[in-house]
This record gives C-alpha cells, structure tokens and sequence, in this order.
C-alpha cells in the first residue's frame, strides 16, 4: 500500500493526523458531545481500555487543556488500560484490567474515593469474523466496562460505550436499560455507513434496587420465551440517533487529497501501532509455505517445505 | 435450563439451502458432520454423499460437537446452547432429540462425563456438571483465573478427574481441574509463552503432548512427562512436568485450529486459508478454497482423512495417505545435459496467421493454449503465459475472427502447461518460485503446491490419467533425479464454497441463474434451485465489487454490468446456450486509468473513489446509458454502444456533499426518474425521461436532481417503488438508523411528498427492503427478515405499516435482499 492511499480513502484518517489525534475515533465522541454534551459539568472522568488514547486525548483538551488553570485543579482524568499510553496533559494513567476489583480501587483512591461524572469506553477485540464471537466478546467488555462504573458512577452520572450492532444487541441494550434513565444507540457520521459499530450514550445512571456492585455479573441472559417464538415481531424502544452536525464530512464519502484549499501533506500516524501479537512470525514467514520451527529463543532451525524424501 | 420440546417447524417458513462459515467439522465413525449455521449436515464418507440436513438451533450457530465413548450419544453446542441427541450409527446415521439446555453464558467446550451426565465450559472459564437423567445442574466450579476464553479442551473419568485446558485472552493456557484442589488452588499448571489470544488446544490421546496455536501465528508443543506413578488423571496431571519443546512457524496469518494425531503429527489450519501437515521428516501445506480462511478441521485415524470447512461454505475431505510422494530416481553427477524438447505443430506453407497479437502474455511469451468448448459457430479456447494470466479467446468459425474474452489472474507467474485431467477436468500447471502448482481453473482451486526446485532447472511432466496422477521429474539441487507423484483424487469437495468475502450485491438473469458479486473481487454466476449449481467465477476487477445489474438484450442473451472500487466499471456479455453459458467483457473502464499501466496509481489529488451502484437505461435499440452512484458525491453516466462495444463517460453531476449509496431505476407517469439515497439520509430524483438519442450529440449536457427529500437520519441503505392508484406512488427506504420507511408521493405535475410512516423493528441498519401490494418485506444486519402489511388511505392522506411476522437467519452482516412474490 502507499502512502497516501489510507488518506485518500478514509478523511477522518487524514484529518486525524492533521489535527494531532491518535485515532479516527476522536472525532467520534467529539459528535457524540456535538449532540449529548456529555462534557457539561463534568470534573471526574474516566476512560475504560483507553489505548491508543484518542479518547483521552479529547477528554484531555476538553476538560483540561480547554480550561482556566483554576479549574484545571479539579479536574480528573483517569485512563485504563491493559497497555501503556504515551502521556496526556491532565491523565492519569492506570495500567490494569476492568474485569478486576483492585482496579476499580484504584481508580476510585486516583479521585480520593469520590464517585466520577462520566466513564467512556470504546475498547473492541480483535475480531476473528465470526460474527456471533465477535459480537458476543464485545458485549462482554461493555458488560466488564458497566460492572466497572457500578463501583465508580455518581447517581445520576453518564456512561459511553462501543457497541456492535448484531442480532443480541437489543438484549444487550435491555440490560444496559436497568441501570440508566435512558439509554440511546448513537452513531456519529465519523462512524462508517457500512460498520456495524455504535455507541450506547447511557444517561442518569442508578443502581437498580437490591443491586449490589460486582464484577461477576453476567447475565445479560436471553429471555427464553423469545427464543420460542421467533417469529414474533417485537419492536425496538431504544431510540437511535445519528450526531454530528449535517456540514460535518461524510465518513463514507471520497475527498480530494487537498480540500478547502489547503495542500495535502503526507502525514505519518500521531501514534504508531503497538507491538501486534504477530510481530515475530512476520519477520519468520516471509512467503507462502515456508516453515521455521524454533526450539529454544534463541537456537532456529529453518526447513523447507514440501521437500519430500522418501526414505 | 433444560427444554424438552425440539425446535419447532415453521409453516412459514421454510429454509430452502444455506451457504455460509463451516464452523465445526466432526468425523464419527465412517461419517462427517459439518456445522453450518444452525444447520447440521451429516455426510457418508464412503459414499461421499449427504446424507442427512437437521437445524439444530433456532438462532444459533453450531460450534462443536463432542460424543461419548460409546458414540450414542452427541452434544452439540452452539453460543449459548447446547443439544443432546440419541445417536445410532450402526446402520445409516440417525439422531434422536433428547433435549437442549440453555445456559447463561457462551459455552466454550463440552465433554460427556459419562452418559448421564456431561460439563459445559463457560467463556468465562466456569465449569458446570449436568445430568442428563434429571436435566439439572449437578454442580459447578469457577476457574480461579478468571478471564475470557477463545478455546478449551478436556479429558476426564469421573466428576473429580476432570482436567480442563483452557486457552485465555492474555496468552495463557491453564490446566484445572474443576472439582478438585491442591493447595487451595484448582488450578495445576500456567503455560506461558504464546504472545497473542489462545484459539486452539489439541492434547493427544496417551496424554504425552499438548499443542496450542495462537493470534501470534506459532504452534507451540508442548512435552507432558509423566509422573513415575499415578492413580488417575487428576494424580497424572497434577503431578506431571510440562515443558516448551518447540514452537512451529508456518501460517501467514491467524491459525484458528491445530490437532495433534497419535502419531504426534500437527495438522493446523487458519485465516490464510492453507491446511498444514508437519510430521517428523516433512511440512506439506495445501488449500481447500482460493482467498478463503479455513474455519474448521478434524481428523480420523480411519483411512488417514482430513476434513476441513472453509469461510466460503465448502467442505473439503483430503486424505493424507495421497499428499505427494518423492523418489530419487538416478545420481547424474558426472553428466550435465538438460533434456530439450520440441514440438512441431503443423505445416504451415498454406497458412496465414489470421490476427497476431502481440505481446498479449508479456514479453515472456505465451507457454500453453487449450480449446474448451465447441459451440454452434465458435469455439472457445484459452491461453497462459508468464505474465500469470489466464486468457480465454473466441474464436468465430464461420468469419474467422478471434476476440479476446476474458481474463483471469492465476495464482502461479509461470504457468507452462493446459492439460485434461479426468476427475478435475482442466488443470493448469506452473512454478511459483520453487514450487510447482496444479491449478483448477474452473474451481478456481490449488490441487498441489510442491517444492520442485522452480522451473529453471531441467524437469519433465506427465499427466497419468489412469491412475489419476500427475508425473513430475526434475534434476535437484545435489545433482539427482527425482520424481515426484501427485496424486489428483485425495483431495475432494463434499460441498462447494461461495464467494470468501462479503456479497455486495446480486441481480437475478433469469428465473434460475444469478450473479452476485464480492468484496473478494469476484463476479459469480451460479445457478440457483434446489441446488446451488456453481456456472462461472470472473476474477477480474481489481478491488471490492460493489454492485451488479442485468439487462435482457434478447431471449437468453444479457448485459451485465459490473462496478467496483477503484472507479471500475465492466460490461459483460451473457449468452445461455441450453445448460451452457457464455460470458465475454464486452468493455472495461477505470475512471483514473491515466496513461499510466500501473492501474493501482491515482492521479495526485484524487481520493480512491468507488462507484457504489449502478442502473442501465436502453435509449435507442442498440444503445444504454449506465448510470452510476459514486462515492465521491456525484452520480456518473456513461454511454454503452452494444454493437461496437464503445463505452464512454458522459458527464458528471455536481457533488451532493455525501457518498451516494443505492440507486434505482423507476417511472412515474410513464417518465423515467432514477433514485439514488446517499450517506446522509436524502433521496434524490433525477429526470431522465429527457435523455435521448438527440440530446447525446449535444455538447451541453447537464443533470441535476429535480427533487430531493431527506427521509432518515443517516446511510439510507435500500430502497423499492411501487407504483398505486390515481398517481401515488409508494417508496420503501431501509437506512442505517434502524428504520424501515414508506413514503407516499403524488405526481400530478410535480412529484409531491404526501405522508410517511416508519416502524422500527429492527435493532441495526436495515440493508435489504423489497415493498408489494399490501405488504414489505426487509432484512437487516440483526438478522431478521420482517414482514410487514401496509394500507394507506387515499382520503385521509395516512399510510399504517404494522409488523406480521419475522424469520431470523444465521446469516449475519446482510447486505441485501431479492424477494420475489408467486401467484
């Protein structure tokens, strides 16, 4: 692939580089805001699987960097991750899993145990195009991402997260219902037409009664009597909305390289990718049917492939 | 929970075929059973035939199978369920419902304890014992790792020597034991060392190995010494030294599974579509469908069998006792002469060529013609040269013409033989670095993939068709010679595949045969009826195909257009010769195909743009107008000359500030409009009633929408036209913000919007919406197919559309949908 063909593709990809964003989904949650305004009022933030850091990079400008140095003092950013990030103004950095109890302490000591206006999440797995998998590992992590903000979420606070549109979605949603006023499905035009992605924009949250924070919740179970009358029709009650202005850029549509005027430049990524699980058999499995068999770190036997003997 | 009741048969309807991901291949005895969908397909091995189909789910798709060690008894689990069946194989195969149980969370893996109760593994790594007797919970046990699992396996005697092996999300594989703790810890082994998500675990039968594949593209083995003395799995396990022995690199891409056979030999499969056999003296790879991932994979000790299941929808069974064999056949160290052949093709003092073409293979030359087929007045032959092309020519019998047809890229650079073969028909062979290939064309599949050396080295070939081999002799490195046995029958298609990617769209030629193309940048015809009949696969754009329309020109002869990404656009012809057919390009065009013969090179400002949809409009007997929905914004026409296959663009419309999806073609009061929906949720009528033969020829040439109206919030990503009574007219919009719309408009001299409803019964964008008289169908990516009745009243100016009834499908990401209604 060349340089430029992921720019002349994909204009959220380009703009994002030229405005300094480490991912395209910046500008997601910049139209979610455009249409929720999630960020008013907001002091105590956190951001759940937060690696690259696009996410906590808008947090960062729009609660931090965007604000008077008095302000700033009360604001609190705290992003988690697996992984590393590099750096943000105003973010703290929390390197655990949400699935843990230890974490949600830790988050909760980062704001002297006060409970936070808003947790975002836009964590996804690697998707292995099973679908049902797909769409199931990701529910789990909205699920993890909910169990979470039960120990962290002010009443009445608000949660953002990725979803994947699929056949269970409604199930999910339904669960997501129990511990929010309203719960809407989101799609900014940043969002491809053809991406089954959307965000649940969860608002006033409360425990349900009798509801106690755990991590090892669940059940987001199927009813079954759904599943014995297929063939009943039943409608959705989640309300969908489309954000970002009209005038914002169509994430489907194709742009010249220089627009409004301005002159492209080749841009190399804000952040480049972390180390993939592969980076090692890359460098071993060069072309089709070769094979390498290492049997200690640092001792390599390479064979040949289909160099047959018959003994 | 427990449920009794076997899932019930819907009087409406009724699952004619299925072509999707085979997720589990399981062999029994002497058959396979092949999960696809929620659908259960059970083949006989010898006979190679099906010979049984049973939906096993109401909305889930199958995953595994495991049986007792009797083989009477079968769990098959799927997401969240799991099925049990009575099972009797000693005459034919026959399943017996006995229940299903639906549980809370994704079921991982299952293992028959003993035959009143079985385990299910949760993906949270949670272990839960069930009787079958009394369909209950018996007892349950959670890891204590707690974290999500992409893969498992088990073995076990009895409830407390169950030992569990499960592959995590952080790389690990833990070995545990449910019901049982050693130092207050269920858990007896962590092996680490993989570098990415665990997605298969094999452990072979005397319990001496364990072989794991993972996101990071390695196999790893692992060594089981057995402790010096112990009483049952639980002791040998608990006390037995597991040690990284090696770690095998071979895929180029994600390896969803490997097993270890008794013999300790690896086979593994993965993403890169390639099915690789390691034994101690040699690593054979071979691949069951082109530019398909190979999903499932199972082996028997019975006849040496491999039956594997690819994303495309095929089945294929290949037995490892036919993979090719090697010989030396003579030590020539001491002489250094290469065989040369020659070939006299006829004697040419009468004739003449009647039409060169030169270069048509490169420079390099062309190495091999063949003549497929005879039809009335022409015949079609087809050539390969070192270019890596595939070209079939026509050749007219009675006027002596030849035209250049079509054109297939293979999968080998230096292909040098066309030859017959009896159970593949024809093959092509050629090198590929050192490697020889054998090619099906028409199957567009790999049959071998040989380490020879490459095709620089002196080598012979011979194709024996009475044992069903191919020949193949070449000198090697260290100056021997060697021949090499291909076998052509050990590899074999129970059931064909489909395209390997998404299907962007599909157009029906006649009432059997339809063409669906692909984001794997194929055009296929195939027939449809009660079976899926494969016709003919086009390799020939060079991106995404998005889009297809036919276009009858007379009886049995048809116009297909292609477009695609890359700004593509192809014209084929289609003629149906009784069960034949014939295809030829009639034209090829790339917007940005600059003079520059690199087509991947975009002019320096231009964005990558892809023309989304296409509609055809014939203007004059022997000419149409193509009209296409670009992504950069704009609608293109381009203006198709049948008899000279001329095809050029005639202009561009303004851009509309938004990628233009769909479009169609409709009339209202007996003038033809197109529709087309774009990205933001607007439809746009364009008036094309005005476009003739006359105002081609002028220069000023403009098209604008007439009307435009804004109907969803975002994508509008399907759309019909009905045509009812005293001028109204009745548009069905599917769009990405989950609405299903019907809008009313009423052309008296202006096309007016007059009311709209919308119901919203779908929870993800709705992609396929077909309206008739009375009632709508559409399908969605959430997987249901909806039926609606609509009414509307002409007084009142009020349309209702209430929901009927819903059929969901194990397809997922559905793109689109025909319907057709029958008297």
């Amino acid at each position: 692939m060349g340089r430029t063909s992921k720019d002349r593709r994909d204009i959220y990809y380009r703009l994002a580089k030229e405005q300094g964003w480490r991912a395209r989904s910046a500008f997601k949650l910049m139209q979610i805001d455009e249409h929720f305004n999630i960020f008013d009022g907001v002091v105590r933030v956190v951001d759940l699987c937060a690696a690259p850091g696009s996410w906590s990079q808008v947090l960062s400008k729009r609660l931090y960097a965007d604000k008077t140095e008095g302000e700033q003092d009360d604001v609190s950013i705290v992003a988690v991750d697996l992984q590393t990030m590099a750096p943000l103004p105003g973010v703290t950095q929390i390197k655990g899993d949400i699935t843990k109890e230890s974490t949600a302490k830790e988050i909760l000591s980062q704001f002297s145990d006060r409970l936070v206006d808003l947790v975002v999440f836009d964590g996804a797995p690697d998707v292995t195009g099973l679908n049902d998998h797909d769409e199931y590992i990701q529910a789990q992590l909205v699920v993890a991402a909910i169990n979470i903000s039960t120990y962290l979420l002010k009443p009445q606070g608000n949660f953002v997260g990725k979803i994947f549109r699929g056949k269970e979605v409604s199930m999910l949603l339904a669960w997501l219902e129990k511990f929010f006023d309203s719960v809407i499905v989101a799609k900014p035009r940043s969002s491809r037409n053809s991406s089954i992605e959307a965000f649940a924009v969860c608002l006033g949250f409360r425990l349900p009664d009798g509801f106690m924070p755990s991590l090892d919740n669940l059940s987001i179970a199927r009813n079954d009597k759904r599943l014995r009358d297929e063939m009943v029709v039943h409608p959705v009650t989640t309300p969908f909305v489309a954000c970002g202005s009209l005038d914002s850029f169509d994430a489907d549509m194709t742009y010249p390289l220089n627009i409004n005027g301005v002159e492209y430049v080749p841009r190399e990524p804000v952040q480049a990718p972390i180390s993939p699980p592969y980076k090692r058999a890359k460098t071993l499995i060069t072309s089709r049917g070769k094979s390498v068999i290492i049997m200690h770190d640092v001792e390599e036997t390479i064979i040949n492939t289909q160099r047959l003997r018959l003994e | 929970m427990f449920h009794n009741l076997e899932m019930g048969k819907s009087n409406i309807f009724k699952s004619v075929s299925l072509t999707n991901t085979v997720t589990c291949v399981k062999f029994i005895d002497n058959f396979l059973l092949a999960g696809i969908g929620n659908i259960l397909l059970i083949y006989d091995i010898e006979s190679r035939q099906l010979c049984g189909r049973r939906k096993i789910f109401d909305r889930s798709t199958i995953h595994g199978i495991q049986f007792d060690s009797r083989e009477t008894l079968a769990l098959i689990h799927g997401e969240t369920n799991v099925a049990v069946y009575k099972m009797n194989i000693q005459i034919g195969f026959h399943l017996q419902f006995d229940c299903v149980l639906i549980t809370t969370d994704w079921v991982c893996h299952v293992l028959w304890v003993n035959p009143n109760s079985f385990l299910t593994l949760s993906a949270h790594n949670k272990a839960t014992l069930w009787s079958c007797d009394h369909k209950i919970e018996v007892n349950s046990s959670q890891c204590d790792e707690k974290c999500i699992l992409y893969s498992a396996t088990s073995t076990g005697e009895d409830e407390t020597n169950i030992i569990i092996f499960s592959g995590t999300v952080f790389n690990e594989i833990i070995i545990w034991s449910p019901f049982r703790k050693s130092n207050g810890s269920n858990i007896l082994h962590r092996l680490q060392k993989h570098e990415g998500v665990v997605f298969s675990i094999s452990v072979n039968k005397c319990h001496s190995f364990i072989i794991s594949s993972s996101d990071d593209r390695s196999i790893i083995i692992w060594n089981v010494e057995p402790p010096a003395e112990f009483q049952n799995i639980y002791d040998y396990w608990n006390h037995a030294k597991i040690s990284f022995n090696y770690a095998l690199y071979s895929h180029k891409a994600r390896i969803w599974k490997s097993i270890v056979m008794e013999s300790g030999n690896i086979l593994s499969a993965g993403e890169d579509g390639q099915i690789c056999l390691k034994t101690p003296s040699l690593t054979y790879q071979w691949e069951e469908s082109r530019g398909s991932q190979v999903r499932s994979l199972d082996y028997t000790e019975k006849n040496n069998l491999v039956a594997s299941g690819c994303t495309t929808g095929s089945i294929g069974l290949c037995s490892l006792n036919t993979i090719p064999k090697s010989e030396i056949l003579a030590d020539y160290a001491s002489s250094n002469h290469y065989p040369k052949y020659l070939v006299v093709l006829s004697n040419t003092d009468t004739y003449k060529p009647l039409k060169v073409f030169s270069k048509i293979h490169s420079f390099a030359g062309v190495t091999a013609i063949w003549t497929h087929k005879k039809f009335e007045d022409f015949i079609i032959i087809s050539s390969v040269g070192r270019d890596g092309t595939h070209r079939y020519w026509k050749v007219c019998t009675e006027s002596e013409t030849m035209i250049d047809i079509r054109l297939e890229i293979l999968p080998t650079k230096w292909p040098f033989l066309i030859v017959n073969s009896n159970i593949h028909g024809v093959l092509i062979c050629g090198f590929k670095e050192s490697n020889l290939i054998v090619y099906n064309p028409t199957e567009q599949t790999i049959l071998a993939n040989v380490f020879c050396g490459g095709g620089h080295r002196a080598w012979g070939l011979t194709i024996d068709n009475s044992c069903n081999s191919i020949y193949f002799v070449c000198s090697s490195s260290n100056n021997q010679l060697e021949r090499k046995e291909i076998s052509l029958n050990g590899q074999h298609m129970l059931l064909n595949g489909f395209h390997s990617m998404i299907i962007n769209s599909m157009a029906e030629v006649n009432d059997d045969i339809m063409v669906t193309v692909s984001e794997d940048t194929t055009v296929r015809l195939t027939r449809f009826n009660d079976k899926i009949h494969h016709l003919l696969t086009i390799r020939s754009h060079i991106s995404s195909v998005r889009s297809v329309i036919c276009l009858p020109v007379k009886p049995n002869v048809y116009i297909i257009v292609t477009v695609g990404a890359r700004a593509q656009l192809k014209i084929w012809s289609l003629n149906i010769i009784d069960e034949d057919i014939y295809c030829e390009k009639s034209a090829s065009h790339l917007l940005y195909s600059i003079q520059n013969k690199k087509l991947w090179r975009l002019p320096p400002n231009e964005g990558d743009m892809r023309f989304m949809d296409v509609c055809v409009q014939y203007i004059a007997p022997k000419l149409i107008i193509i009209f296409i929905a670009c992504s950069d914004g704009t609608i293109r026409l381009y203006r198709y000359d049948i008899s000279n296959k001329t095809l050029n663009l005639l202009l561009q419309s303004l851009n509309y500030n938004c990628c233009m999806l769909k479009m169609l073609k409709i009339q209202i009061n007996n003038n033809d409009y197109i529709l087309s929906t774009s990205a933001k949720g607007l439809v746009f009528f364009w008036n094309i009633s005005e476009l003739n033969y006359e105002r081609l020829e002028q220069t000023s040439l403009d098209i604008k929408p007439v009307y435009q109206y804004n109907l969803h919030q975002s994508g509008i990503n399907c759309c019909d036209w009905l045509e009812l009574e005293n001028k109204y007219y009745l548009l069905a919009t599917g769009g990405d913000d989950q609405n299903l719309k019907l809008s009313v408009f009423q052309c008296i001299v202006n096309v007016i919007f007059k009311c709209d409803v919308s119901v919203f019964v779908h929870s993800s964008q709705v992609t396929g919406v077909k309206v008739f008289n009375k009632f709508v169908v559409s399908a969605s990516v959430d997987q249901n197919i909806i039926f609606c009745s609509w009414s509307f009243d002409m007084k009142n100016k009020s349309l209702k559309l209430s929901p009927l009834t819903s059929y969901f499908t194990t397809v997922p990401d559905i793109h689109g949908l025909i319907a057709q209604q029958i008297e």
